[in-house]
């Protein structure tokens, strides 16, 4: 395979890892992200600080952790085993999964402080007039921090593209399956072949800057 | 109801029993409790160890709490609390997904009472203060309820949005649609909606009233420049050569400008004591046209002037408002027959 077709299947890979991942967190955080704002629970704390964990950890520990959770003799690998009769160690799925653990907190995170903005009154309103709180939640909350939605979104589908230790440990470097651009990156490189690196790490380099200075931008807009 | 203890010490008392028909307003100094009472029975204050039970169904107390949205309340809060991303047909329309019993009023019926239409496409940001409230208003009617609790909804507005709503507040309180718990702290307010008064004094719910006790009673507090009697008339006649109607009013008469043959049985009318004087002795040639004998009943000193509280024949009371000068001079005292001069009268009761 050409130089070219192998960074372009990378992308291809990174492309869809990552836009699986933010679908994912985009349906599973915000309900976690409104527990974590509202919620007087005392696990309030030992949740977000699980939540946070991939900010402060390497992520050679998480991967590590989560490979040996993935092995066949592991909890996830026994799960997906015996219910989709599937592997999940250096597989795409299993890359999803660390994926998920990793830009969770660049999701969750950001949700939260928006949603503890959220004006009660306006729940109470709504619960006056006969509107459950599920009901409230998707039609009132979702839609007043809907910019706050796209941001994380933004920010957990670059944060999954930028991802390097993780998907080293859980995904190895399988073409078309687990080869993500920061991997293809660091084979370049290892293959002393500089020219293909530059290109994997400037289009990086140019896309988070893109992004993220459109995504600032956005923001302020009234 | 039962009792609130906060942590603040603050406790309220409310051993309420209350047949609600028409408007019930609740009155009090600030701080007496009222909005508490409110939030209780609306769900708003899950955590309080107090039972709320009404029609006979216990909504909180220590094996039940109704959350919010099952009561099936419908509250106007003094600010409009508009979901700001919505315009204001779809904030009228949002109680479509309630989930609860109670009846509730047409759309088009709604936005016709209030004059929504030509708000329909507009944002919260785009209207003023009393357009806001009236679609407020509106998105409470269209809400299933058996109760609705208005609290102080004209407090947050300027002079001008409150008389913009006023009208459209009073005609709603006439239609009796679904009872009225109206939280206020404006006199003037309650005497021209309530049917009966709460009186919250510290914390508790010291007495329920008939409007027409509440406004002729001295223990009232605050009365000011608003003081006034409501009192209770039943059509005889209309003349329409004068455009008269003629009530009765106990042995005597009293003439109101319009056609009132069908405002119903019962005709409340709001009589300000300002604009009631007293004669000590019959006056036969004079233009006004009402002229109620009675008995002074009390008469309460004030800084500047006196208030004046006079028994007529069915033992119903009117207010006047006379100078303690002429206190003096005329030798106003209790247990005199004075004859009582009524410039205005305004009519609450409205033809439909």
């Amino acid at each position: 395979m050409g130089v070219t077709a192998d960074i372009a299947q990378a992308a291809w890979v990174t492309g869809l890892l990552a836009l699986t991942t933010t679908a994912i967190l985009l349906v599973a955080s915000p309900p976690l992200s409104w527990w974590i704002a509202r919620t007087r629970s005392r696990w309030r704390a030992p949740v977000e600080a699980v939540v946070a964990l991939p900010l402060v950890l390497p992520p050679t520990v998480l991967g590590f952790y989560l490979l040996l959770a993935m092995a066949e003799s592991g909890p996830l690998g026994a799960i997906a085993e015996a219910v989709a009769g599937a592997r999940l160690a250096f597989t795409f799925a299993g890359l999803v999964i660390g994926s998920i653990v990793y830009s969770l907190p660049f999701v969750t995170g950001p949700l939260a402080s928006a949603f503890r903005t959220t004006d009660g009154h306006l729940l109470e309103a709504a619960a006056s007039l006969g509107v459950p709180p599920a009901t409230r939640f998707l039609r009132l909350v979702l839609p007043m921090h809907r910019k706050a939605l796209v941001a994380a979104g933004v920010l957990g589908f670059a944060h999954t593209v930028g991802e390097f230790g993780i998907v080293l440990m859980i995904g190895g470097n399988i073409p078309g399956e687990t080869r993500v651009l920061s991997i293809a990156l660091f084979d370049r490189v290892e293959m002393l072949d500089y020219v293909g690196a530059h290109v994997i790490a400037a289009s990086l380099l140019v896309f988070s800057l893109v992004v993220l200075t459109f995504t600032y931008r956005w923001l302020r807009v009234p | 109801m039962g009792e609130l203890v906060r942590d603040t010490g603050f406790r309220l008392r409310a051993d309420l029993d209350v047949d609600l028909d028409g408007v019930a307003a609740l009155v009090g100094a600030s701080g007496s409790g009222k909005s508490t009472l409110l939030r209780l029975v609306a769900g708003f204050e899950p955590g309080a160890a107090v039972t709320v039970e009404v029609d006979g169904e216990t909504w909180q107390g220590a094996s039940a709490n109704l959350a919010a949205h099952r009561r099936p309340v419908g509250t106007v809060f003094q600010e409009a609390r508009l979901f700001p991303h919505l315009d204001a047909r779809t904030n009228l329309t949002f109680a479509a997904h309630a989930k609860r019993a109670g009846a509730r009023l047409g759309f088009d019926e709604v936005v016709d009472f209030l004059d929504l239409e030509p708000l329909l496409g507009q944002y919260p940001r785009e209207l003023s203060g009393g357009q806001r409230q009236r679609v407020a208003l509106g998105r409470t009617l269209l809400s299933p309820a058996k109760l609705w609790l208005f609290d102080e909804p004209m407090s947050a507005l300027d002079a001008a949005s409150r008389r913009e709503i006023a009208p459209y507040l009073a005609r709603l309180c006439r239609r009796h649609d679904v009872p009225i718990i109206y939280v206020s702290h404006t006199l003037a307010e309650v005497l021209t909606m309530a049917d009966q008064v709460m009186v919250a004094v510290d914390g508790e719910v010291a007495r329920v009233d008939s409007v027409g006790e509440f406004s002729t009673s001295f223990t009232t507090p605050s009365f000011g420049d608003e003081a006034g009697a409501v009192v209770s008339c039943k059509f005889k006649t209309y003349d329409p050569r004068y455009r008269l109607s003629e009530l009765a009013f106990g042995p005597s008469s009293l003439f109101v400008r319009g056609d009132l043959s069908s405002a119903g049985p019962r005709i409340l009318l709001h009589i300000p004591a300002r604009d009631v004087s007293l004669a000590t002795t019959p006056i036969d040639r004079l233009s006004i046209l009402n002229r109620v004998d009675g008995i002074v009943d009390a008469i309460d000193d004030q800084r500047d002037s006196a208030l004046a509280r006079i028994r007529c024949g069915d033992g119903q009371f009117l207010l006047a408002r006379v100078t303690r000068r002429s206190v003096d001079e005329l030798g106003l005292a209790v247990g005199m027959a004075v004859q009582a001069l009524i410039k205005s009268v305004a009519v609450r009761t409205g033809a439909p």
